[in-house]
């Protein structure tokens, strides 16, 4: 087997055995086996004093800040006033609400239509000042109502082109129920701003009825002047009268833009170039 | 830890894969199936018993902790176990050589000394002091191919040498291992 040995060196090779294991080495080995980390239980970690609670309202305060730095920022560069911006203007809202006088004179009041019953601008000026819109929103809120008149002016004149083709007389307007929605829904100086700009641009196009003229205004004045009280009583009621009529039967009122039911006497209608002789 | 040998008909690869599962029982029958060769490598290595228990527990315990790991097909627990010890050995041998400059122990000469038998155990001694004489690689190059009867190429495995300078390095431990022993040659022949 071993060549490169004599068979007196393989001998003495071969009789140097090993002695055998000690006893019980196989039971040390088992004994010794590292326990397995899963068996044990979980360690707590360990906290320090000042615990997550410490490092949490850091981060609040942090967050906090700055939202109120950029909150600043964007209301000085964009004149837009903190309770109108989109997120942060909520929560000012929450925790410091606006004075209610304040919201009651910008929302829009459905009244009756008489004069008598207009509401008296005594918060306005002051809810108007708080309020303010910056210009941007100003340009914006311009463009749409720009957008809008047009519209109503090519609805008033198509329609009134179609009845002038089929021979018949002007009629007044018959708004689509989500136009009056959105016409109620606007505040009262939107919405005669609205209309104005309706008259407007049917104005330009010459679509529209001419205003009265300077002569013919005095011309009416004059006559109002001259009537007796019963008379101008008698008119006065006339044109409640048709005014009453417009709202409940717009289709058989007279020629002119129909008046929703919230809109009130004080937003004219674009085709109304009755003017009163009071005015 | 008492635990009861399994089946001895298992596979290796059995074995160890449920000793990849923690199975203990599985782990203590491939302790006495494999724990001779790793220990009597050390024990021609470093000469001494403890050391070598140490070394053959050591290499037992990293077979425990890579069960998991375990790729079944390979060259085996017993391969996988001698290349082990084989570094643990060497490893410890060259601590020693750069520690405490200790020579390698005497071994107890267990053999009897009776008259008859004094020339024999002289033999003994001689061939076991020539091998542990021999450099670390030679000496664990011998006892792989010459004790353990492994084959060059699994013996270069083990010490992580191509077969060309495994054959060279045995080649270099024969010859100084002859050169040692020439003097039981003489003696035979006289």
């Amino acid at each position: 087997m071993t060549e490169w040995l004599s068979p007196a060196q393989d001998a003495a090779m071969r009789a140097d055995t090993v002695p055998p294991l000690s006893a019980g080495f196989a039971n040390r080995v088992m004994a010794a086996l590292p326990v397995e980390r899963e068996s044990l239980p979980q360690a707590r970690p360990v906290r320090e004093r000042r615990g997550g609670w410490a490092r949490a309202s850091i981060a609040l305060m942090v967050t906090a800040g700055a939202g109120l730095v950029s909150m600043a920022a964007a209301s000085t560069i964009f004149g837009v006033p903190i309770r109108n911006m989109p997120v942060v203007g909520t929560f000012v809202e929450r925790v410091a609400p606006a004075p209610k006088v304040a919201a009651r004179a910008v929302k829009p009041k459905p009244k009756a239509d008489t004069p008598a019953s207009r509401p008296a601008p005594v918060a306005a000026p002051v809810a108007e000042a708080m309020v303010e819109p910056a210009p941007m929103m100003v340009t914006r809120r311009e463009l749409q109502r720009e957008v809008v008149a047009q519209r109503i002016a090519d609805r008033i004149d198509r329609m009134q082109a179609r009845r002038r083709e089929q021979g018949l007389p002007p009629a007044p307007l018959k708004l689509n129920p989500q136009m009056r929605e959105r016409l109620k829904a606007m505040p009262p100086e939107d919405r005669r701003a609205l209309m104005q700009r309706v008259r407007d641009v049917r104005r330009e196009r010459g679509t529209a009825k001419p205003a009265l003229t300077l002569e013919q205004k005095a011309a009416r004045r004059a006559a109002w002047q001259q009537m007796t009280p019963e008379e101008r009583q008698a008119l006065r009621e006339k044109r409640a009268q048709r005014r009453a009529n417009r709202v409940t039967t717009p289709a058989t009122s007279s020629p002119g833009l129909t008046r929703s039911p919230g809109v009130s006497s004080t937003e004219a209608s674009p085709l109304d170039s009755e003017s009163s002789p009071e005015n | 830890m008492t635990v009861p040998p399994m089946d001895p008909q298992i596979s290796d690869d059995v074995l160890m894969a449920r000793a990849g599962l923690r199975d203990a029982a599985a782990f203590h029958t491939l302790v006495e199936r494999h724990q001779d060769r790793p220990y009597r490598i050390a024990w021609r290595m470093l000469g001494d018993q403890a050391e070598a228990e140490d070394v053959a527990q050591d290499a037992l315990l990293r077979l425990w902790t890579m069960a998991p790991n375990w790729q079944a097909g390979g060259s085996g627990v017993a391969a996988w176990l001698t290349r082990v010890a084989t570094n643990l050995c060497l490893d410890r041998l060259r601590r020693r050589r750069f520690g405490a400059h200790e020579d390698v122990p005497e071994r107890a000469d267990e053999a009897p000394l009776a008259d008859a038998q004094m020339m024999v155990a002289e033999r003994h001694a001689t061939a076991a002091a020539a091998v542990a004489a021999l450099p670390d690689r030679q000496r664990a190059a011998v006892i792989l191919t010459y004790y353990e009867e492994l084959p060059n190429s699994q013996a270069a495995d083990m010490l992580d040498l191509n077969i060309k300078a495994f054959e060279s390095l045995l080649l270099r431990a024969r010859t100084a291992l002859r050169a040692t022993l020439a003097d039981l040659k003489e003696a035979s022949s006289d």
